[in-house]
């Protein structure tokens, strides 16, 4: 299987760097690797990828300021896979600040290949109308405009999935949602995963695994396109 | 007179011998041609004069040998002269000095007349007498025979009769001789005129004043006359029977007129006698009036008590000693003053006094007054005045004043009435009750407390017996109590009792009453003191003190001097286990573990002895002992209080049983806390050694997962299991490492022994733990080669623990920073000791938070990285190993120094 996609792997373990090499070649894609963040940020000046799958604690520069300093450098980033050690960030925090997946040592090359192939379909075809898990909760929102629900701090979406204020408190695990902006006659309907849970606060954070047909574009420009840093928002409220 | 007498031989002797010496005729014989004196003569009237002259004398050496020798010198001249003259011979005495050719054909030559020898015998013998007082007036005999012979001499010289001396076996006697003998028995008469023959001349007797009279005129009026006879003869105006009858006449007319003088002198003498009688008699009459007014004057002077001779108008003339001694005035200033000296207030009574007196109403009067002496004390005197009347007109002439000082007594006297009111007002003004009784309980007196106690009067009480009073009568029993107190108190004895009072309302109230008797001076018993005291608020009070020390939180136990219990409050009771009776005059160290009774008495003997309340046996652990034998901790804090029981210590005695075991728990949670900050500085290591752990272990996974892909692809081949199965081991042993360290680093050997650790083991150890984490943060890390020989004796999870905490505050301190970051740990030796040195290129602590860099849970780490534990704990530790752990900062990167003494182990090899 080729393809033209090429990948960045980060890692200051030489080991996990060519282990996740080998992986992600013999899955056709075009693998360069580098030592820490100073050095990737080097070669993506030299050569942008699609895709970046680096570890977070590394000598010189760590993960999470790579990860910034990409997003900083242009609108259309690379996507970034988070590789972390034992607790250096949590998935709230990851996904607030634009990476689409995190994944704790140890892996499999399973569940890294299928992050890196997540991370580089196209949203059309990964959030194409899939039937929800079944017995999943529903959560909904009726909103006059996104605007309006983000000035209140009731939702606000990010490029892969939303954060959300609401009463009813809920565990990690898949949902459906119903949200409806009646002022700008949107109204999107899909399934997805709850990523994260903030009880205090009523928030949840839910990445978008799969938006009804008729929304589907809607939704894309809602999220993908609205150009926002954050893969999902930390937070329903403004900034 | 007698010495004169005899210096004048004395010198006549000493010419007489000058004049042999240088053979003078002058000197030898007065008149020329007439007989010279001898040098025999001579010496013996030197020798004869010098005993008289010395008899007198009393400090001349060789008195006694010199007299002797004169003595027996005048008697040997007198008797050898008169032997040779007797039986015709020549001793060779007469020239034994000079020779005499002068008297060659006339006498015997240089040998004195038989007349001058006789005499100088004589005179010797009389001089031989006179030593001896009995022998003294025979003396007087062979003298006056000198006397007579010597005079003899000198008339035939007055005479002119130069043969007169010649006559019979009279020798030529020389003039000077006769002189002298005649001067040496006067001498001899005069010494001794009180004496023998001397004494009929010398005394006051009329008749030896007739004689004194006589005697010279007797002597020498028939010289005169025979003289001036013979002289009339010898010019030729009558012949021998003329003379005779004209010696005659005039004898006799002398002599009549001598004796008709000598009568008139004696009847002159004897009225001058009489008038001396009479002026004597009259002198002696006034000696006794004068001893008279002398002893009235003694009298008046030395009188014990003041007195005052007053005229008739009142003034005083004269005044006492005593008066002006207790007036402290003199005389002249007390004659001025007379009455002035009264006190003003009695000054008018005593002008009417002496109104009364002067006027002759009043003869005497006795009035006690008085005085104000010289110094403004007042003085109290009793003045009797008795007036002296003239004899004549039987008007007063004066008055005599005796003045007695009564202030001594006066003041006695107002001390015994001051005396009498203090009592009165102590009587009835003091708050106890006192009475006064007569033997058979009659009351006689009772104070105003008692009465206004009970509300009667005194008339109402007075006279009736004791136990009828409404003090009693409340009572029937007490009654009789009261009678049977008053009958013992009549025998003899003290009663004291509590009773009950009815007040004026009729309240009860609880009174110490006591029954004294009072004894006269024979002891027998004739008044008995009733008192009484209102303890109702004592009672009260006690009541209050017992529920105060019943109330108190901790146990009381009140120990006397002897250290038996005198009280103790129900919490005593409770936790000791004892019932008060129980303790109740039991000694205290009942109380005390079997440890502490030796030692207690004498710490409480010096309690006693110095009472100030302090803490007993401050820093030790007391104990107490239940009855049930079980011992307990206590505090005791001790306060002495002087009560009527002597002196008494109050214990405070608290039961911190609960209080020990607080403090074991606050010591386990100081110990947790230790822990704590133990497990956290482990936690904070943790995750980077979870990183460790991680990254080898997703390097195995991942190895694992390869080879089951390709096993499942069935492309595996040998060489690439090899390669994974190596890649596997090697990694496998990074994690093995580094758990090796965690082995011995994160584990608890805080009750371990301490033992014998290479310092390179531990640090190498603390830097597995560290290295990765940071390397990651691009933090260097340096250690110098460390000799593996270093040995501390430690328990090194401890030691360990210091290093990592200060491995961590350095990391903490670089991470964050700028530029070039590194860390440094170096080891060094001084002295005994290991130097274990970490440093940092971090900003350094800033100056103001140095000093307290060390206190437990200080810290200037963010919230939730760091317990502030970790230096603190980290010293502490330090200093159980016997070392240090310091900052030193001086100019340079930050710089911990830990220092441990080398193990002695090392040091022997």
């Amino acid at each position: 299987m080729k393809s033209d996609k090429s990948v960045l792997v980060v890692d200051d373990e030489p080991l996990l760097r060519e282990l996740m090499s080998e992986w992600l070649k013999r899955e056709g894609y075009r693998v360069r690797t580098a030592e820490n963040g100073v050095d990737a940020l080097r070669m993506l000046e030299a050569e942008p990828v699609d895709a970046i799958v680096t570890d977070i604690r590394m000598p010189k520069m760590d993960g999470v300021t790579l990860l910034k300093k990409v997003m900083e450098s242009s609108s259309h980033s690379p996507a970034v896979l988070f590789v972390s050690g034992f607790s250096d960030i949590d998935q709230r925090a990851a996904y607030d600040l634009g990476a689409q997946a995190l994944i704790a040592k140890p892996f499999t090359d399973e569940e890294i290949l299928s992050a890196v192939r997540r991370m580089l379909t196209p949203h059309e075809e990964l959030w194409r109308a899939t039937s929800p898990p079944a017995k999943c909760p529903m959560l909904q929102s009726n909103c006059t405009t996104v605007a309006s629900a983000r000035e209140a701090g009731r939702l606000a979406f990010g490029r892969g999935g939303f954060c959300m204020q609401t009463a009813a408190a809920r565990a990690e695990g898949p949902v459906r949602f119903d949200l409806n902006f009646t002022d700008e006659s949107i109204h999107l309907t899909g399934h997805g995963s709850i990523r994260w849970v903030r009880p205090s606060v009523l928030e949840l954070g839910v990445e978008i695994a799969c938006l009804s047909d008729d929304c589907l574009q809607q939704g894309i420009d809602l999220t993908v396109h609205s150009g926002v840093r954050s893969y999902i928002p930390c937070t329903a409220k403004a900034l | 007179m007698s010495r004169v007498a005899a210096l004048a031989p004395l010198l006549i002797g000493c010419a007489g011998f000058l004049g042999w010496l240088i053979d003078s005729p002058t000197l030898k014989s007065v008149i020329p041609g007439a007989a010279t004196m001898k040098p025999n003569t001579a010496l013996g009237l030197v020798a004869s004069a010098a005993v008289l002259l010395l008899s007198g004398e009393r400090r001349i050496p060789f008195k006694s040998a010199i007299t002797w020798f004169c003595n027996a010198f005048v008697l040997a001249v007198g008797l050898l002269t008169l032997v040779e003259y007797t039986i015709g011979v020549n001793f060779g005495i007469d020239e034994f000095l000079f020779r005499d050719p002068a008297s060659i054909g006339i006498a015997p030559p240089g040998r004195p007349s038989e007349v001058t020898a006789l005499c100088l015998l004589l005179f010797g013998v009389a001089l031989l007498l006179r030593r001896r007082t009995a022998t003294l007036v025979l003396s007087q005999f062979p003298t006056m025979i000198v006397a007579l012979l010597s005079l003899a001499s000198l008339i035939g010289y007055v005479y002119g009769i130069r043969n007169f001396a010649r006559v019979g076996f009279y020798n030529g006697i020389a003039v000077q001789t006769s002189f002298s003998l005649m001067l040496l028995s006067m001498s001899s008469m005069l010494s001794e005129p009180e004496k023998g023959l001397m004494r009929v001349l010398s005394s006051e007797g009329m008749g030896s004043k007739m004689m004194r009279l006589l005697l010279p005129m007797a002597v020498f009026l028939p010289l005169l006359l025979g003289w001036l006879r013979w002289q009339g003869q010898i010019f030729g105006y009558y012949d021998t029977a003329f003379g005779v009858a004209l010696f005659t006449t005039s004898s006799i007319t002398c002599l009549v007129a001598l004796i008709w003088f000598t009568g008139a002198r004696l009847n002159r003498l004897d009225a001058e006698k009489l008038q001396a009688l009479h002026d004597l008699f009259e002198s002696e009459k006034r000696a006794v009036a004068v001893l008279a007014e002398e002893r009235f004057r003694l009298s008046f002077e030395q009188a014990p008590v003041g007195m005052a001779l007053i005229d008739s108008d009142g003034t005083w003339l004269r005044v006492n000693r005593s008066l002006c001694e207790l007036t402290g005035y003199s005389e002249q200033e007390l004659r001025v003053l007379n009455h002035g000296i009264t006190h003003p207030a009695d000054m008018e009574e005593t002008t009417r006094l002496v109104c009364s007196m002067k006027s002759g109403e009043t003869a005497s009067c006795l009035v006690r007054k008085r005085y104000v002496h010289k110094s403004g004390r007042i003085l109290h005197v009793m003045v009797s005045v008795s007036a002296m009347r003239s004899e004549q007109s039987g008007k007063a002439s004066g008055f005599v004043a005796h003045i007695v000082d009564m202030t001594d007594r006066e003041l006695a006297e107002q001390a015994y009435r001051e005396s009498e009111q203090r009592f009165r007002a102590i009587f009835d003004h003091t708050f106890q009750f006192i009475g006064l009784l007569t033997t058979d309980g009659t009351l006689l007196q009772a104070n105003r407390a008692a009465l206004q106690f009970a509300g009667v009067s005194e008339e109402h009480v007075v006279g009736k017996p004791f136990w009828e009073t409404p003090w009693f009568s409340h009572s029937e029993d007490l009654q009789a109590r009261i009678r049977q107190a008053v009958r013992s108190a009549a025998a003899g004895e003290f009663v004291r009792l509590e009773v009950t009072h009815p007040n004026a309302r009729g309240v009860l109230h609880d009174v110490d009453f006591s029954l004294k008797p009072l004894r006269d001076q024979d002891g027998k018993v004739t008044m008995l003191i009733p008192e009484g005291r209102d303890i109702s608020e004592i009672r009260r009070a006690e009541g209050k003190f017992r529920s105060l020390l019943e109330a108190a939180p901790d146990a009381v136990v009140v120990v006397n001097q002897e250290g038996r219990i005198v009280l103790v409050n129900e919490q005593a009771e409770r936790l000791f286990g004892y019932r008060r009776e129980e303790l109740n005059d039991r000694n205290i160290e009942i109380l005390l573990p079997e440890c502490f009774r030796s030692s207690h008495p004498a710490l409480r003997a010096r309690l006693f002895a110095a009472p100030i309340a302090r803490e007993m046996g401050p820093g030790l652990e007391l104990r107490g002992l239940r009855r049930n034998g079980t011992e307990f901790p206590v505090e005791i804090s001790l306060s002495p209080l002087e009560t009527d029981e002597g002196l008494l210590v109050f214990s405070d005695i608290r039961d911190v049983t609960d209080r020990k075991q607080m403090e074991a728990e606050l010591e386990a949670s100081r110990l947790r806390a230790v822990e704590t900050a133990r497990l956290a500085a482990l936690g904070e290591m943790s995750a980077g050694i979870a990183h460790e752990v991680n990254n080898p272990l997703a390097i195995v996974n991942g190895l694992a997962h390869s080879l089951l892909r390709m096993a499942e692809r069935g492309d595996l081949t040998v060489a690439d299991v090899r390669r994974n199965a190596e890649r596997s081991i090697e990694t496998c042993q990074r994690i093995a490492r580094i758990v090796k360290s965690l082995r011995h680093i994160a584990r608890d050997d805080s009750r371990e022994d301490f033992r014998d650790v290479s310092v390179c083991e531990i640090v190498a150890e603390c830097l597995e733990l560290c290295r990765e984490r940071f390397r990651v943060h691009s933090i260097e890390l340096t250690c110098p080669e460390i000799d593996h020989a270093l040995c501390i004796r430690a328990r090194e999870a401890q030691i360990g623990q210091i290093l990592l905490n200060l491995l961590q505050n350095a990391f903490d301190a670089v991470a964050d920073s700028e530029g070039e970051k590194w860390v440094a740990v170096d080891v060094a030796t001084k002295g005994g000791s290991v130097l274990l040195s970490v440093s940092d290129s971090g900003p350094g602590i800033p100056q103001e938070v140095r000093p307290r860099i060390m206190d437990p849970f200080f810290t200037t780490k963010p919230v939730g990285k760091g317990t502030g534990l970790g230096l603190s704990i980290s010293r502490s530790i330090a200093e159980a190993h016997s070392g240090t752990l310091e900052l030193t900062h001086a100019d340079g990167p930050t710089k911990f120094v830990l220092t441990l003494p080398l193990s002695t182990v090392m040091e022997s090899g």
